[in-house]
């Protein structure tokens, strides 16, 4: 039996929230009820009652979903599955991940049990549940790949068109359209998942190498803001592109000068996973020294906490200590505070232009008066390597397979009052990066798209695990998460066929 | 002593007692007095336009079925009913407001928007607007968004007591609660209904929510379900629906529209995919749909073409009911009708007359107040045709275009 958590219910007001507390965003938005279910079974029951009922169920893991398509629920049902954290061994031989466990837990299980790691996400309270079937990706992906790719089941509820729950094993050849829709659609789409199998997940590194630097905003001029992104996305973009630069994974936080200095964090191992031959994170790190790198100071927010140990290689101006896996894992895992928060997100296939730049410098020096920026950042993920396979684009739901890096964009608050100051902030940011004059003065096929990296040249769209709902402005949102090709049309056909009552909603779900 | 009708009376005093202008209990006085109880033969022996406003609701674009090919309509037709004739007063702009409801107090109309997109999010709206009471014109007071998912909404009811409007969303699957507030406007949405079922016909992949109808005593909403084959029973309570009761129609037939016969005991049902009209009983106590005792086809003997039936139509004498259906895809001569059927003691339909003349596919009838014409929405035809009621006999007759109105779709008056 699920417990269920009502409104008189001394856990309701805490468990009606996820991660982003902008949400519930009115009260009247709240869930009426907190299904908590431990096991597939009770997460069955749970499912069948609340569509008997006729109440809209929403589903959550980890709670992270960074828009409202979880916690406003007007009146309907949350159906968390965070204590669905375990599976028993099933007789199919498949490893099997539940969707209630975090990362952090499941990089431990998945170590200690069989010395392998998931290539998905480093924040440690994310769950598998909302990530693995978003994409998720995370610092070993240039390695291995996405969490997705390495998918060889998954067990989901479906509800029927006479609203049965109906439980399903999926995989290549049963259900294989539902399957394939799993593999990067997004969560809260076709039914519940409660656990992803796996035939094989890559052997963990026996060893990372962890850099980090940093770059003062005082004095930084956009002349030298542009040259620092330019070595960055000019190394992916090219060198980047060689296998035996896929064990290195990048992490450069372009944070508002309000927070004083910009932070680069570099994960490193070599393709066997040692640190044998530090060759490659050597000459990347580098490139930098035109940038007037300096030794972070442990007061820059996104730094990571070294608390774990580790060998120190080098220092000054970058930091570069060596550790076990697990250990360096520990060390990056931070999911940051709960609090209110907006994001967006883009995928570049190449190097920044002059114009980005230009725009980016201007939106992280932008004075907004009455606004705390220090924790308002443009994160610059590298991508690429292992992900880009592109037989990936035929059997998984994630259509961005040549990018090469991953932009995330972040601001974070924690009063209601200031939620209009953060969201035009990061609204005007984003819309002058994707709104280059120079190219929309001359009339082409792209001019309509202005805003937004559409898919194209330059531009491979956005992340459906960054959902961003200022993009269902645009008729074209769904080309932006799932590309122009046959992948959004074929979704529509699994929502058609798996959930033809679109029991399963959201502001940005598949459209029936 | 007849419970029945004592409960609207008990719902109305209590809205009385919470209006604070005066003025505006007269004139709805003499509306729930029309409209409560069983009228008498002298009222039903005028057949003239009564001197009011006539409020047509208009498919503005993607018309399900089809328009005649004219210009689009530009949203809701209001007229004044004058014994000359119909004039137009006002055309209120609206984005497809394909089915519109009247305050009880008739100082303000409500209108869904059949629209699958609101503001970037998958939904539909419902519109709030005030009556002029000198001139019949419209004020919009405003535009509410439904809930998530809640596509293109097909109809939409006030309560008998004037404080709250449901919706039923035909693609959405869903039921929606909105409260009306003191000056008319809509809140936000109080409550949500998602449902799930479906029917063998192609028309029937997912939950279709037709139409959502007031029992009398206020508590109750029957609804029907196209996709699901199902008649729907929930209670209205604090601002939601929770179901109260299904019944199950024959698997394909697609239950449309719902009326309720005056006497209150019988619940009429308009099954659009297999062109049938059935006899329901119904226990308005515990607000519950019996069995059916009695079906009947919508569409004339010998009839070979593909039925779809549409409107379904009480006589206030309640002997009377007509149903109309609706050319979708042959040329059958009768294809595009208004059966008249007479009812008897237990309920029972006999067929009384088809009229065919001047219809062009009859998405809505509307009955004259006094009970003494019909009207019928021509949707492909672009006009709304009157049609004379004879008291005695309940057949049609001297057919007559009172308003030239682009794709209208459903008729109100106020």
């Amino acid at each position: 039996m699920s417990i269920s958590v009502t409104h008189d219910d001394p856990r309701y007001k805490t468990l009606k929230k996820g991660f982003n507390l902008r949400w519930p965003a009115q009260p009247g938005d709240a869930a009426a009820r907190i299904e908590l279910c431990e096991t597939p079974d009770d997460a069955a029951r749970a499912l069948a009652r609340i569509v008997a009922q006729g109440k809209r169920p929403t589903i959550r893991s980890g709670g992270h979903c960074y828009e409202d398509f979880v916690s406003n629920n007007p009146g309907g049902a949350i159906l968390d599955l965070s204590l669905l954290d375990r599976v028993p061994p099933s007789s199919d031989g498949l490893l099997r991940i539940a969707a209630g466990s975090q990362n952090w837990n499941g990089d431990l299980d998945l170590y200690k049990r069989h010395g392998v790691s998931l290539p998905g996400g480093s924040c440690y309270s994310v769950a598998a549940g909302g990530h693995i079937t978003g994409g998720g990706y995370g610092l070993l992906s240039r390695l291995q790949g996405l969490a997705c790719d390495w998918l060889s089941a998954v067990d989901i509820l479906t509800v029927d068109a006479g609203g049965n729950v109906v439980p399903r094993t999926v995989d290549a050849t049963r259900d294989a359209d539902l399957f394939r829709a799993c593999r990067g659609a997004g969560g809260g789409n076709f039914g519940v998942i409660t656990s992803y199998g796996f035939t094989a997940l890559p052997q963990a590194p026996r060893e990372v190498a962890i850099a980090t630097v940093a770059f003062d905003w005082a004095g930084m001029t956009p002349r030298r803001f542009a040259q620092l992104l330019d070595i960055y996305g000019s190394y992916w973009e090219t060198r980047g592109r060689a296998a035996d630069t896929w064990g290195m994974f990048s992490l450069l936080k372009l944070t508002h000068q309000a927070a004083g200095q910009i932070v680069m964090i570099v994960q490193f191992c070599n393709p066997d996973g040692t640190c044998r031959d530090l060759t490659v994170l050597q000459d990347f790190l580098d490139r930098f020294r035109a940038c007037a790198p300096v030794a972070a100071r442990a007061t820059t927010p996104g730094l990571p906490r070294p608390r774990m140990g580790g060998d120190l290689l080098c220092s000054e101006p970058h930091t570069v200590i060596r550790y076990d896996w697990l250990a360096a894992t520990q060390t990056l895992n931070g999911s940051g505070p709960n609090q209110r928060g907006k994001y967006k997100s883009a995928y570049m296939k190449r190097n920044f232009t002059a114009h980005e730049s230009a725009r980016i410098y201007a939106h992280l020096t932008r004075d907004m008066p009455g606004a705390d920026l220090r924790q308002s950042l443009l994160q610059v993920d590298s991508y690429g390597g292992a992900i880009n396979r592109p037989e990936r684009l035929r059997d998984t739901a994630v259509h961005q397979r040549e990018s090469v890096m991953k932009l995330q964009y972040q601001t974070y608050w924690t009063h209601a009052d200031q939620d209009a100051i953060h969201l035009r902030w990061m609204t005007d940011f984003y819309r002058d990066v994707y709104t280059d004059p120079a190219a929309s003065a001359a009339p082409s096929a792209s001019s309509g798209f202005a805003g937004t990296p559409y898919p194209g040249d330059r531009y491979e769209g956005c992340y459906i695990n960054y959902p961003d709902r200022d993009m269902l402005a645009h008729a074209f949102w769904p080309q932006l998460y799932y590309g122009k090709g046959e992948l959004y049309p074929f979704l529509q056909q699994v929502k058609r066929r798996y959930d033809p009552n679109n029991v399963f909603h959201h502001a940005m779900s598949v459209r029936p | 002593m007849n419970t029945f009708f004592s409960a609207p009376r008990r719902s109305f005093i209590q809205l009385a007692g919470g209006l604070s202008a005066a003025s505006a209990a007269a004139p709805w006085l003499s509306a729930m007095g029309a409209s409560a109880s069983a009228p008498s033969s002298a009222s039903l022996a005028s057949a003239a336009d009564p001197a009011g406003f006539a409020y047509v609701g208009t498919y503005t674009h993607d018309a399900p079925g089809g328009t005649a090919g004219g210009p689009p309509s530009a949203g809701i037709h209001v007229f004044a009913m004058r014994a000359q004739g119909w004039r137009l007063v006002q055309v209120m702009e609206s984005d497809n407001p394909s089915y519109l409801a009247v305050h009880p107090t008739r100082r303000f109309l409500y209108a869904i928007n059949e629209i699958e997109h609101w503001q970037g999010l998958p939904r539909g709206t419902a519109e709030a607007y005030a009556i002029d009471a000198a001139d019949g014109s419209l004020r919009l007071l405003n535009r509410q968004p439904l809930s998530l998912s809640s596509t293109a909404p097909a109809h939409l009811a006030v309560s008998p007591d004037g404080k709250q409007l449901v919706t039923a969303q035909y693609l959405g699957g869903t039921y929606n609660v909105l409260p009306i507030n003191r000056d008319g406007s809509l809140g936000a949405v109080s409550g949500i209904v998602k449902e799930t079922g479906s029917g063998p016909r192609p028309e029937q992949q997912s939950a279709h929510p037709h139409m959502v109808l007031f029992d009398p005593t206020g508590q109750h909403v029957l609804a029907t379900d196209l996709g699901s084959d199902r008649i729907n029973a929930f209670t209205l309570e604090d601002g939601n629906l929770s179901l109260s009761g299904r019944t199950d129609v024959p698997a394909g037939s697609g239950p449309r529209h719902l009326a309720l016969h005056p006497d209150g005991a019988l619940l009429y049902v308009v099954n659009e995919l297999d062109a049938s009209v059935s006899c329901h009983g119904y226990d308005a106590i515990a607000g519950r749909v019996l069995e059916p005792r009695h079906t009947v086809p919508a569409t004339p003997a010998g009839f070979t073409g593909t039925g779809n039936a549409a409107a379904l139509l009480m006589h206030p004498s309640g002997r009377f009911l007509y149903v109309s259906t609706r050319r979708v895809q042959n040329d059958h001569p009768q294809a595009d009708s208004i059966a008249v059927f007479g009812i008897g003691a237990d309920g029972a339909l006999t067929p009384l007359q088809v009229w065919t003349e001047g219809l062009r596919f009859p998405r809505a009838l509307s009955m004259a107040p006094d009970g003494g014409a019909l009207y019928a929405l021509n949707q492909k035809g672009d006009s709304v045709l009157r049609l004379r009621i004879d008291a005695a006999t309940g057949r049609l007759d001297n057919p007559d275009v009172v308003a030239q109105v682009p794709t209208p779709v459903c008729l109100v008056f106020a």
